[in-house]
């Protein structure tokens, strides 16, 4: 373990968050100027990944960059029920991040998120002037088909392993004791409000305003960029951003049943932090 | 309201990374879990969390942690084991006595946590029970039945303990501890008196197989008792459920299983998930 580890919980909006806090150790170099926070994606796709989130981190500590990583409000550790809270909330907690890091003196900022992590890390990006490096790995760029792909492929796998031990029960609407609406959607209640607005995120409409270095990563079997991750480098491109794009051959982290080390994403990922941020490591 | 707080502890050299919950009128009882595979310490769909608070409610603190090479724990993914998940427990075991006063154990796991909960036992004189959700069946060819060789097991024990005591002697923190007035007494009494073994230590065993071995050699002289619980709908469950019974009842651990109709392996919805809960709730407020 490169660098010293410090799992703590952070305030964010009278909640107590769950957060690593990674600072590089003095034989890493000289600290670079870009202190991260990483934004994890949605629901069990946070499971899935949390330990890829944790080398990559580590691996970017190491380059004398410190991580901050956060679980959202209702998520992980984080207090509070999960459909409780809303996109908005969890924008709120990379805000909270932030001033963390702005608390500790870090000058330059940067976020790192993956699926609707890397969309709400955009998002905030957007309404915050002081991040200069955004990494968006595999980002929902359409949010109404994110919701709408993920409940098709789980009404499929029901339908595929229902007489050989079943899938969770269909994620219709449903009501809560208190009256509230929302889906079970595999063990996580996704209340109306947060129904509404994941499906009102369209990231490229969104980017308008960025102008940092953005890192667009494309998670998948190609080895070439699709078009939505090529209008989404057109739309930061034309709004000022300094853009470069990635597509990386690599199994989605965010969906693996068993562990796995991404290590094509990190290095690609490190090498992009490196020419960007002209770390010198001085041993 | 129930407060959540990290710690850290080491096992083997590395640093683990967990979360206390702590109960607002602790009865005694607490409890540690362990998370699968390729999990971390809150479980699926965050069930270790929600079982966590749940517990604290009914003044039971509990402690989830990640094994070394998992979640946010030192250690690198592919030097992590069942083996070296099962060395992790005892440590896990006493910080959790140690940051909450715990004087009864209880270890929940799920799917290859199950097992590792149930290769850890024996590790901790304080474990009283095992709450295995969705066990796999730990050894198969174990139905053939070994013949436990109970003297040799004891003689083990009496061995393991003098090292293991003169190993903990021998580290500053021990001193450190002492002369700070940290070291709580009672419970160094009450483990000194009742022991501990090696089961779970990767030393004592040469191969994966050896191994589960000796874990089921040592699981014959668990004092504690055991809940299985399975979703109804898991294509293992019937091997497995029948696997834990057969075993407790030769061994005479008393056994009970719960199962919940409908749910898969990783009960992935909230009705399951609440089933579960309530029944290893129960469970644990009957046999605390």
């Amino acid at each position: 373990m490169s660098g010293i580890e410090t799992p703590m919980f952070l305030a964010s909006e009278g909640r107590r968050i769950f957060a690593v806090w990674h600072q590089p150790a003095a034989d890493a170099g000289k600290v670079t100027d870009t202190a991260f926070v990483f934004c994890p994606p949605f629901a069990e796709e946070e499971k899935c990944c949390h330990r890829a989130f944790v080398d990559m981190a580590r691996k970017l500590c190491s380059r004398g960059h410190p991580v901050l990583r956060i679980q959202y409000r209702g998520c992980g550790d984080s207090e509070g029920d999960f459909g409780d809270f809303s996109c908005a909330d969890w924008e709120q907690d990379i805000n909270n991040a932030l001033a963390f890091l702005r608390r500790q003196g870090r000058p330059r900022l940067g976020l790192l998120g993956l699926r609707l992590g890397a969309s709400l890390a955009g998002r905030v990006a957007e309404s915050t002037g002081d991040v200069q490096n955004l990494i968006l790995w595999e980002p929902i760029v359409n949010g109404r088909q994110y919701m709408s792909l993920n409940l098709r492929r789980k009404l499929l796998r029901r339908m595929l392993t229902d007489k050989e031990g079943g899938e969770s029960p269909p994620a219709s609407q449903a009501t809560m004791t208190d009256g509230r609406t929302g889906i079970d959607f595999e063990g996580y209640w996704i209340s109306a409000e947060m129904q509404t607005q994941i499906g009102e995120i369209d990231l490229i409409a969104d980017a308008k305003r960025f102008r940092g270095e953005v890192l667009l990563t494309q998670i998948s079997s190609q080895s070439s960029p699709g078009k939505t991750i090529r209008s989404l480098e057109d739309r930061y491109a034309s709004a000022g951003a300094s853009v470069a794009v990635e597509a990386v051959v690599e199994q989605p982290i965010w969906n693996l049943l068993d562990l796995f080390h991404p290590t094509q994403l990190i290095d690609s990922t490190i090498d992009w932090m490196l020419a960007r941020n002209r770390c010198v490591v001085e041993r | 309201m129930s407060v959540q707080q990290t710690v850290t502890f080491k096992s083997a050299g590395k640093q683990l990374v967990g979360v206390i919950q702590r109960a607002g009128a602790p009865c005694g009882a607490g409890v540690v879990f362990a998370h699968g595979w390729s999990g971390y310490r809150v479980g699926p769909h965050g069930m270790f969390v929600h079982c966590a608070r749940r517990l604290a409610i009914e003044g039971i603190p509990s402690l989830r942690f990640d094994f070394r090479g998992r979640g946010d724990s030192e250690g690198e993914l592919e030097d992590a084991s069942l083996i070296t998940m099962a060395a992790d427990m005892s440590p896990a075991v006493d910080c959790l006595i140690e940051r909450t006063g715990a004087n009864q154990v209880f270890l929940v796991g799920i799917c290859s946590g199950a097992e590792v909960a149930f290769a850890a036992a024996t590790c901790h004189s304080a474990i009283a029970g095992l709450a295995l959700w969705s066990a796999p069946v730990f050894w198969a060819d174990a139905a053939e039945g070994e013949e436990i060789n109970t003297a040799e097991v004891a003689s083990r024990k009496k061995r393991y303990y003098a090292a293991e005591y003169l190993r903990k002697l021998l580290r500053p923190e021990t001193w450190s501890k002492l002369f700070s007035g940290r070291i709580q007494f009672g419970i160094v009494a009450r483990v000194l008196l009742a022991r501990r073994k090696s089961t779970t230590d990767i030393d004592s065993a040469t191969t994966p197989q050896e191994w589960r071995r000796n874990v089921l050699r040592e699981f014959a002289g668990f004092g504690g008792k055991v809940l299985g619980v399975y979703g109804a709908h898991d294509p293992t469950t019937g091997q497995a459920l029948q696997w834990y019974q057969s075993l407790c009842t030769d061994y005479a651990i008393p056994y009970s299983h719960h199962l919940v109709q409908g749910a898969n392996h990783s009960y992935y919805s909230l009705v399951w998930e609440r089933e579960v809960m309530e029944k290893t709730l129960s469970w644990l407020k009957e046999n605390r």
